[in-house]
Parts: structure tokens; C-alpha cells; sequence
């Protein structure tokens, strides 16, 4: 898969797994995976500072927990981030449409 | 599969070890990653050496990983400074305005000659330098916390960092510039409010300093995803 497509798009993909439920950091990463059907084969790394990054601008709130007396940083969806979602979610449909349109006119 | 097997913990001190900071925002981020590598392991059963490192190199190349988690360790802490500037000067602000109406600032304060010149010329200063602090700290908070700011946030940084940190010289310069030149007569008046203010000056510098020497770092701008 092209990454360049990718981009833009990972911040949505992260909050649309985060939606169900909290989740750590690789439990988000392997979720991905999974929905892909492992066709997004990011190193599992590449979500913590996305996570991050989500978190100081609002999207994600994390929070530490004891588990089996080690420390786990969990991650869960804020409003602002839900709203973001919603946002990625529509503008997604609208773009994927209109592509699509395109291609399908031509074939 | 236990996360004190040899390589992991090689993999996170690599990490460890590139990143910006205090010791506990460093192991903040170690301790996550650990998590995600016992995970990891788990969750592909990793026995042997050759099936940790494969899970290793799953996880990301560490120099990478490490680069793009400084990133947002600067952000915050650049973000972190620029409050400090912010929260510090209007509180210096406030209680200035509550001296002056206490206490007042008296004509007679203003010296004769060429100090007097200096001593005003201070006074404009230390007026409108913090105002220009001011706006340099919360535009840097703004371009950190703001999302569709979010990943600009690096390229416009260290311009910021830089405007706050040079009002904030030129704050401290009028600061001293005034305590020097006030008439003799109230010279020691002043130089006590000067002192009181140096504390608060001190953190806005020093909030300040924090914010350039993160913003500026070469690892900030990301072109991550």
C-alpha cells in the first residue's frame, strides 16, 4: 500500500479504533491490522507518538493504570475527538465518492 | 513472554537515550512502549531470540520511533514553557496594576538628564515588551494545542519561541534600566519592587528559555504521518 495515501488518514483511522472503547497503544495498532486484514502494515510503533499527538491536541485523553503491578497507558476517545471522527467520517464518504465517480465514469 | 528479555530492554534504552527531557517524561514513554512490546511478544508467543527480534523489528526502527516521539515531547514541553511566560506576566501585570493604584508612581520617581531619557524609554518598554511576550507565549500554545494546527506546529515554533524569549530581554533590560536610573530619592523604592519582580521574572525567562530550546530543536519539524 502507498503510504502517501495513508497520510491525512491515519488520525482518523486511530480515533475510529478508539471508538468502541479505551484501548493501550498496541491494542490499537494490532486492531488496525486486523481490520485491514494486515494490508496496513505500519510498525506497531508509529501509533504512540500519533497517540500523542491526538492526546495534546484534545482528540485522545490517556491515562496510566496499575495492571499486574506494571504501569499501562490507556487511551480514550474526548467529545472534541468524537466530533473529529464524525468529521473524518463525512469527509472520507464525500471524497471516496467523488473518486470513485470519477473512475467509474471512465471504465 | 517477560519484558525484561535482553534485546527489548536494549530496544527501549536505545530509544530511552535519544529522547529530550526529565527523567520521568522519558520513562513515561518507556513504560508505554514496554507495554506494548510485552504485548506484542504475547500476542505473537515470541520463545526464541529470532522471534523477538522479529517482533522488535515490527515494532518500528528504534532511531525513528525515538525521533517522532522527541517531537511531541518538545511540543509539550516548549507548550509547558510558553504557560509558564503567560500565566507569570499576567500575574506580574495584575499586581503591578494593584501597586500602582495602592501605592502610585510618582513623577518625582523620573531622574534629570540623559536618566531620564533612559528611565523612560525603560518605562515604554517594560509596558509593551511583556504585551509582546504575552502574545508570542499564547500564540505557541495555541499552535500546540490547536488540531488543525497540530502538525504546523513545528515550523512556526521556533519563530515564536524566539519573539517571546527577545521581549522577554528586552522586559528584563528595562526592568534594570529603570532600577538603575530612578531618581535617587526613590532609588531604593524601586530597586525593592525590582527584586519582587525579578522572581517572576526569573520564571518567565526561564519559561521562555524552555520554549526556544525545545522549539528549536532540529528533530521538531516531523514529516511523520
Amino acid at each position: 500500500m502507498n503510504p502517501a495515501i495513508l497520510k491525512g488518514h491515519l488520525d482518523g483511522m486511530l480515533l475510529a479504533v478508539l471508538e468502541d472503547g479505551p484501548k493501550h497503544g498496541y491494542g490499537v495498532a494490532a486492531e488496525l491490522r486486523r481490520l485491514t486484514d494486515g494490508e496496513l502494515d505500519l510498525p506497531s510503533g508509529t501509533v504512540y507518538p500519533a497517540l500523542h499527538r491526538l492526546e495534546r491536541t484534545g482528540q485522545v485523553a490517556g491515562e496510566w493504570s496499575e495492571f499486574g503491578g506494571r504501569r499501562r497507558r490507556t487511551y480514550r476517545l474526548t467529545r472534541a475527538g468524537r466530533r473529529e471522527l464524525a468529521r473524518h467520517r463525512e469527509e472520507w464518504r464525500g471524497f471516496s465518492a467523488m473518486v470513485q465517480h470519477v473512475f467509474e465514469a471512465r471504465s | 513472554m517477560s519484558g525484561s528479555h535482553e534485546a527489548v530492554e536494549r530496544y527501549l534504552a536505545d530509544i530511552e537515550q535519544r529522547l529530550p527531557g526529565g527523567a520521568k517524561a522519558r520513562a513515561d514513554v518507556t513504560d508505554e512502549i514496554r507495554g506494548g512490546l510485552e504485548d506484542a511478544l504475547e500476542a505473537a508467543r515470541a520463545e526464541s531470540d529470532r522471534d523477538v527480534d522479529m517482533v522488535l523489528r515490527q515494532f518500528g526502527e528504534p532511531a525513528a520511533l525515538a525521533s517522532a516521539l522527541a517531537a511531541e515531547i518538545r511540543l509539550r514541553l516548549a507548550r509547558r514553557g510558553a504557560w509558564h511566560v503567560a500565566v507569570v506576566l499576567a500575574l506580574m501585570g495584575v499586581a503591578w496594576q494593584v501597586y500602582a493604584v495602592a501605592v502610585g508612581t510618582p513623577e518625582s520617581m523620573i531622574p534629570a538628564g540623559w536618566q531620564g531619557s533612559v528611565f523612560l524609554l525603560g518605562v515604554e518598554v517594560i509596558t509593551s515588551a511583556p504585551v509582546v511576550a504575552q502574545i508570542g507565549a499564547l500564540a505557541m500554545i495555541t499552535v500546540t494545542s490547536v488540531r488543525i494546527l497540530a502538525r504546523v506546529a513545528g515550523r512556526v515554533l521556533p519563530a515564536l519561541a524566539m519573539l517571546t524569549v527577545l521581549a522577554t530581554a528586552a522586559f528584563g533590560a528595562a526592568m534594570l534600566a529603570i532600577m538603575l536610573t530612578a531618581a535617587a530619592a526613590h532609588r531604593a523604592e524601586v530597586i525593592a519592587v525590582g527584586l519582587v519582580c525579578a522572581v517572576g521574572f526569573a520564571v518567565v525567562a526561564s519559561g521562555a528559555g524552555r520554549a526556544l530550546r525545545n522549539a528549536a530543536a532540529p528533530s521538531l519539524v516531523k514529516d511523520d504521518i
